[in-house]
């Protein structure tokens, strides 16, 4: 089912919790809505399965206006951040209570209860209660609850907020697989952009109720369209610091850089943005400027470095290798290639974006 | 950094822990204390009622007073049970009180939902109206309903009594359920509703099973307080077929302000064992529903 979100606001007082919205989420396709809280990502989400009313705008359901229709109406599936299991029904009953209204006949109810049980590994479960269950059980009740009903839309609000960090890593992997497997039209709310990143075929990021771009995980990511998306998507965030016109190109104080791409002197700038991964590291008498290792965080695959610049009392993050290991004051040498900066003109809009071919970090 | 740095902290830890284990044992013996004045004061009056009724007439009323009964008796009681209708009294006692609770619960349960859950134009002065009836004395309520169940030949009815009771109780009800809808998680009932789930089914098989706390505790209170209730019930009902036990209990007053304080107290404690009752069965969700309410 396609679902097209017209122009749509809602307001609680004189709060506007989401601000003239519009986009339209495929049929078939998964698509994030991140955002800090408070973005108004969750109050969409709530709009498109008719749990709030909007103040304005519409909803289509393939083209059909929804947007008076109570959720009942809607053949959607709601998976809260609580998973609002009804406690004082077994999880068979939870599954099976939505089913019973549906002229479906009870062996097929329960047919269809244990199936799905089977494939989300809960099978053993089934006559216990809701509250002697593991957090990942009952994410997974709630997900087999909306799952046994078939619906056209699935709609997740933080789904796997309340999960430990493996498990919702893992769960992430099962969502996916379960949304190849069904093709259902899916709408999925995080506040975790790395979620976004790695789940969705489109991410709609939101600020302040407001969409502020709608694109694919990478494109968010190569080519954000103002500071607020460059800033919230990547993990290290971007650097993003002040810049003037100055020397021969954009000066940040530290650094002097040539004008990337189209950017000229009639660019009205503001900040420059600049990626840890594109930041580089070498011998002191090799950089543009020189740094000290303030902080060394090994994450794993990567290593991140906190650098002050030891000029401008500049902080950078930086991204390198596994292998390369920096201690704490420790100088070294900095450079930034002008290429690889964004930059955002006075009202934070992406003036420049590296989105030259070969270069943009994800397609390396 | 010194070595010496992180003992002032752990002295600081120890310390706040010391006076937290401290400020929590004496709060547990406050507690206590209270707890225990309390119940003193409510079980010594019920267990004078039963002494009482166990001592035969020339014991009672004895100074100094003998709390033990010495020849203990069931006389009170086989007398008591001689002066009036009891039977009927009880009978008409249980009906009145069960049927005020059953007709107060089945207003007030989908009023306060709706207050709680739904909106409608007019549903906060509504519920002020609600919480407003709770300030209304029962004796300024009282003249205009007896005027009103004459005209409507109500009065000396059982019917006409659960009603004046329920118009009487219906804004406590309300209040009290209004507040336990409203500590209900909402996305139980949203989850019912994305589901396809009609607004009545949820009510019925989501949102009452889980307001059962809050029924029982409404319940215990309407019952316990219609089967102690004595001004209406005396006003009302005039015929003595007609009587509660609270309004029959009136025959061991004399003509000369004399009472049987045995066979009163004896009758007493045969008319609290149904309170008891309710009170046991219903205990566990009566404890969970006030809790519940403690928690806002």
């Amino acid at each position: 089912m396609e679902i097209t979100i017209d122009g749509l606001t809602k307001k609680f007082g004189d709060l506007v919790a989401v601000d003239d919205v519009s986009f339209t989420i495929e049929d078939g396709a998964f698509v994030t809505l991140v955002g800090p809280s408070g973005c108004g990502k969750t109050t969409t989400l709530r709009c498109i399965a008719g749990l709030e009313r909007p103040t304005s705008g519409r909803i289509l359901f393939d083209g059909e206006a929804v947007t008076e229709q109570p959720p009942q109406e809607r053949d959607i599936a709601f998976v809260f951040q609580d998973y609002a299991l009804y406690p004082h029904m077994t999880v068979r009953k939870n599954m099976a209570f939505a089913l019973e209204d549906g002229g479906m006949s009870a062996d097929r109810i329960e047919k269809t209860v244990e199936e799905t049980a089977e494939m989300l590994g809960i099978a053993d479960q089934l006559d216990k209660r809701p509250s002697s269950l593991s957090g990942g059980q009952q994410q997974r009740v709630a997900l087999g609850r909306s799952i046994v009903r078939d619906p056209e839309v699935f709609l997740l609000d933080e789904p796997l907020a309340n999960l430990d960090a493996k498990l919702r890593v893992r769960m992430r992997t099962e969502l996916q697989e379960l949304h190849q497997r069904l093709g259902t039209t899916t709408v999925y709310v995080t506040h975790d952009q790395e979620e976004a990143l790695t789940m969705s075929d489109r991410i709609a990021i939101l600020d302040d109720g407001q969409l502020q771009q709608i694109s694919s995980p990478d494109e968010a990511y190569t080519h954000p369209v103002n500071e607020f998306v460059a800033g919230f998507i990547g993990s290290p965030a971007m650097n993003i610091v002040p810049c003037y016109h100055g020397g021969d190109g954009l000066s940040t104080g530290a650094f002097d850089l040539e004008y990337p791409g189209n950017v000229d002197e009639t660019t009205t700038v503001r900040s420059l943005g600049v990626r840890p991964e594109d930041v580089g590291l070498t011998e002191p008498s090799g950089g543009q400027t020189t740094a000290e290792v303030r902080v060394f965080e090994h994450v794993g695959a990567f290593n991140v470095v906190y650098l002050q610049v030891d000029s401008h009392d500049e902080d950078l993050v930086a991204q390198v290798p596994r292998a390369q290991k920096l201690s704490p004051g420790r100088t070294v040498g900095v450079s930034i290639d002008p290429r690889d900066t964004h930059v955002f003109d006075e009202k934070g809009e992406a003036a420049f974006n590296p989105r030259l071919e070969g270069e943009s970090p994800l397609e390396q | 950094m010194s070595v010496d740095d992180p003992l002032p902290e752990l002295n600081d830890d120890a310390s706040t822990s010391a006076e937290h284990v401290g400020a929590s044992s004496w709060r547990r013996t406050t507690t206590f204390v209270i707890l225990l004045v309390v119940s003193i004061a409510i079980l010594v009056p019920l267990y004078w009622m039963v002494a009482t009724s166990l001592k035969p007439e020339n014991l009672v009323g004895l100074f100094p007073p003998n709390f033990v009964p010495a020849k203990p008796t069931l006389a009170p009681y086989l007398n008591a049970l001689d002066q009036g209708s009891w039977g009927t009294w009880f009978f008409n006692t249980i009906v009145i009180s069960v049927g005020t609770t059953v007709l107060t619960l089945a207003i007030a349960l989908p009023a306060a939902y709706a207050l709680a859950r739904k909106e409608f134009p007019g549903a906060k002065p509504l519920y002020v109206l609600f919480l407003g009836i709770l300030m209304i004395p029962a004796q300024i309520l009282l003249i205009p309903l007896y005027v009103l169940f004459v005209k409507l030949h109500l009065v000396n009815t059982r019917l006409g009594l659960m009603l004046a009771y329920a118009t009487f109780f219906l804004g406590f009800s309300v209040f009290l359920l209004h507040s336990f809808f409203t500590n209900l998680p909402q996305n139980l009932e949203d989850a019912a509703r994305v589901g396809g789930i009609s607004e009545w089914k949820i009510f019925l098989r989501i949102v009452l099973p889980l307001a059962k706390p809050g029924l029982a505790t409404t319940g215990v209170f309407l019952f316990v307080f219609t089967w102690n209730e004595f001004l209406f019930a005396l006003t009302f009902l005039q015929g003595k077929a007609m009587y509660t036990i609270s309004v029959g209990l009136r025959v061991f007053q004399g003509n000369h302000n004399t009472v049987l304080y045995n066979q009163l107290f004896a009758m007493s404690t045969l008319s609290t064992i149904p309170v008891i009752l309710v009170f046991a069965y219903f205990s566990e969700e009566f404890i969970q529903g006030i809790a519940g309410l403690e928690l806002q």
